[in-house]
């Protein structure tokens, strides 16, 4: 079989075999009553309630709610869901891009100065067990004190901070990957440690820049909807989950919106994933790293 | 010359008169376009020391592993002690010995040579005693409980040949054993082995690219031409045993450095 | 290596940690930054000593829920990663799945779960840490089954091994390290994982849900204290990885 034919039914099977799970567990659990067969006792996960307050709706259900309008007679979910969407990309567009920026100099830093290593490395390791969300309204209620910043940019920051520790670890790992043999021809041409950077370890970083990239790009997603959360009166995706999470009444709604939350994730791994393609043959002559 | 692609099977338990404990008649293999051996016919004879030796690409290795049912031959006939290649392999008829020395880095020197015996269900007092019997014979003795990373190249080496040893196939297989390391160790393991084979009487099969190497340990020595792979002489080496450094610097060993040579030149190698 | 030498590599971090805390405590007096904003060391240990009892009780709800989530996500994904590695097919989709769950925002699904178990049970919360975690590990444990070099396997083959045997001595001894390595991201994860999920809609005497009502009544200093506790949790759990994976995979130094 030619492979873009594989690559096409290999994608197409995991949310085939998704769905099929799906609607099998709920034919089952409604055949059987919703307890264990022969029990009185309940099953983990129950199928019940009708309309907008189902909880564990069809697939065609969730499908359909896209075209209906989620609340009285306004705009379609689809629709609402789409600016909500546009929203959170922003935040997680700034996001990616500081903490790019960011754990790239710091992971450049680190690389040149054992002693910068040493003494920060822990604490950036250090912050990732910091539950962040905690003082995610703490930094947006400072960025929002700086007027000339929209309020986004508090949710920007937050995703920042998720984004910057696999940056920098692995901004640090790519630069120490060259080959200490082409450092020492590099040397012995007296080249200096400006152009050794540049003409040397940058390039040979940029596989393991993409996979920092990439971790990154699902961590900004992360970060923007944890956010969202924390940040009162928001938009975005996270604030829709958690308005349509709190209602009992809207649950097939919150269910296409976590679908979209997941396709907010693996879009951006995918716009990663293709800038890879793209770009980084030229540095390695190889497709693609993990 | 046949050019049959099926495997010839014997009825007999043991090699018959004639037959050595290695039978390979007609043997060729293709890996897609490139022909890796070609109509190679072999007999070895049990309790030798044999050396195939060749050039790069040869397909020295690939034939090893014929021998060992790694790779199924595309034609021809292969017996190992009497039997078709993979019933040898199921009855662990022979042991193997890589280039790497493959030691599993989690396990203590002493389990790693107990890993065929664990394999094959032994207990636990009689692979422990069978262990350190095979570490004493390749004077390995006080490392048992060191783990591979602590071992030196060579001495990893030895722990494989220990391990391959372990359940007393009655043949043995080595694939350029010895191949990555320098030449000074290379000559005391040499000696060593010879030592053990002597101790054990197992038929041995051994692959290398140096002759030097193939003329001292051999008792035949059989030369491959480049690919496509095919047996080009077989070269008796009747110096005396015990081999030593004396018998690195006679004249009888440069003449049969030389008859190898040659006979690895005309080849085209 | 020697103590002097350990000792040696923990004085950078250490003359780090305290000169950030100088900073902090001097800096916030210095520009007279709203305790609202950002409280300084001092009045942030103050707070974490006079309610001591309630914190370390929130702390412990969450760290309860992070463990459980973590030993069931984890064990998931290592025994789903096993059967993968037994069964080639499966391997490939476990595979797939594990990369493209990977990228999706596991805390999304938290409302769901809520939903589905209520949002006072634990197992919501623990539900979400379990999937959270579960995605590193089988990844981890994929690439770890498939470490073990080329010529390994062709040795148990010259052994008869039946694949059981391979399993069992060479390809789960041999991932390991991975596993361990992937067993620490998801400590770390798990604790934070669990605070998220009850930010969602979690029990009353989850950290989270304390987190939530100290910032509802300005009380910062409270929730920066909390946060220091859970964090000082989350190091626990990795440091336990850390102690585990150490009596599994003794390193001994270089010698011959």
């Amino acid at each position: 079989m030619r492979s873009g034919v594989r690559r096409a039914l290999g994608g197409i099977a995991l949310p085939v075999a998704l769905v099929a799970l799906w609607e099998g567990y709920r034919a089952l659990a409604l055949a059987l009553g919703n307890t264990w067969p022969g029990t009185d006792v309940a099953l983990p996960v129950v199928v019940r309630g009708t309309g907008n307050a189902q909880q564990f709706p069809h697939t065609w259900d969730v499908a359909a709610a896209f075209g209906r309008p989620y609340r009285g007679a306004g705009e379609t979910l689809g629709a609402y869901l789409l600016g909500q969407v546009g929203f959170t990309l922003r935040e997680v567009a700034v996001g990616f891009v500081l903490g790019g920026l960011l754990g790239f100099a710091l992971g450049t830093l680190f690389a040149h100065s054992r002693l910068a290593e040493r003494s920060l490395l822990p604490y950036v390791v250090a912050s990732q067990t910091v539950p962040f969300i905690a003082f995610a309204p703490i930094v947006v209620v400072a960025v929002n004190s700086v007027s000339w910043l929209p309020r986004w940019w508090g949710v920007a920051v937050l995703s920042t901070y998720l984004v910057f520790f696999p940056m920098t670890v692995n901004t640090l790992r790519g630069l120490r990957s060259a080959s200490p043999q082409a450092e020492e021809l590099l040397r012995s041409y007296r080249t200096s440690a400006w152009t050794r950077l540049w003409r040397l370890r940058v390039p040979a970083s940029v596989p393991y820049l993409f996979v920092g990239a990439k971790v990154g790009a699902t961590a900004a997603v992360v970060g923007a909807i944890v956010g969202e959360l924390s940040a009162p009166s928001s938009q975005g995706i996270g604030a829709a989950l958690f308005a349509f999470g709190r209602v009992s009444n809207q649950s097939v709604q919150l269910f296409a919106t976590v679908l979209v939350a997941g396709a907010v994730g693996i879009l951006s791994y995918l716009v990663v994933a293709a800038a890879e393609r793209a770009v980084a043959w030229r540095f390695t002559g190889r497709r693609e790293t993990r | 010359m046949s050019d049959d692609a099926v495997l010839a099977t014997r009825g007999a338990a043991g090699p018959a008169s004639g037959a050595g404990i290695v039978s390979l008649r007609g043997v060729g293999k293709t890996f897609g376009a490139t022909v890796a051996l070609q109509d190679v016919s072999l007999e070895i004879a049990e309790g030798g020391f044999v050396s195939l030796l060749g050039p790069s690409g040869c397909g020295k290795s690939t034939l090893l592993r014929v021998v060992g049912d790694l790779v199924t031959p595309s034609h021809g006939a292969v017996e190992v002690a009497g039997k078709r290649a993979s019933e040898a392999r199921d009855d662990r008829d022979y042991g193997m010995v890589f280039q790497a020395a493959t030691l599993f880095d989690w396990r203590t020197i002493r389990r790693n040579v107990e890993l065929p015996l664990e394999v094959m269900g032994w207990p636990r007092a009689r692979r422990r005693e069978r262990a350190e019997q095979m570490l004493a014979l390749v004077g390995l003795a006080e490392f048992a409980d060191h783990r591979p990373p602590q071992l030196s190249g060579g001495m990893q080496q030895r722990v494989a040949i220990a391990r391959a040893l372990a359940f007393e196939p009655r043949l043995l297989l080595m694939d350029e054993p010895f191949g990555a390391l320098d030449e000074i160790t290379r000559e005391r393991l040499n000696d060593e082995l010879l030592a053990v084979w002597q101790r054990t009487q197992t038929t041995v099969l051994f692959v290398t690219h140096s002759i030097p190497e193939a003329v001292f340990l051999s008792s035949s020595v059989v030369v491959m031409s480049a690919r496509p792979g095919r047996v080009v002489a077989e070269i008796p080496v009747d110096l005396p045993h015990p081999r030593t450094v004396e018998t690195r610097e006679s004249a009888r060993y440069f003449a049969l450095v030389t008859e190898v040579r040659e006979a690895l030149r005309s080849a085209g190698a | 290596m020697s103590v002097p030498a350990r000792l040696r590599s923990w004085f950078p971090p250490l003359v780090t940690a305290l000169a950030v805390l100088a900073l902090w405590e001097l800096g916030v007096r210095a520009l007279g930054i709203r305790p609202i904003l950002l409280p300084p060391p001092s009045a942030i240990a103050t707070t974490a000593v006079d309610d001591a009892a309630r914190l370390l009780s929130a702390v412990w709800v969450t760290g309860r829920t992070a463990l459980a989530g973590f030993v069931l996500g984890c064990g998931a994904g290592f025994v789903a990663a096993v059967a993968g590695a037994r069964w080639a097919t499966l391997r490939q989709g476990l595979s797939v799945t594990g990369v493209m769950f990977g990228a999706v925002p596991i805390v999304a699904t938290a409302p769901i779960f809520n939903l589905w178990f209520g949002a006072l049970s634990p197992w919501s919360d623990i539900a979400v840490v379990a999937l959270v975690v579960c995605f590193p590990t089988l990844i981890g444990t994929l690439t770890g089954l498939a470490s073990a070099p080329a010529a390994s396997h062709e040795l148990l083959a010259t052994y008869g091994a039946a694949p059981r045997v391979v399993l069992t001595k060479l390809a789960i001894p041999a991932s390991l390290p991975f596993v361990f390595g992937a067993l620490r991201v998801a400590a770390a994860l798990s604790v934070i994982a669990a605070v998220v999920a009850e930010f969602f809609g979690g029990f009353r005497d989850s950290a989270g849900f304390f987190i939530k009502t100290l910032m509802a009544n300005a009380d910062y200093t409270g929730a920066w204290a909390t946060v220091a506790g859970l964090c000082a949790f989350g190091l626990l759990l990795y440091g336990a990885v850390g102690l585990a994976e150490r009596a599994a995979l003794p390193r001994p130094t270089r010698q011959g």
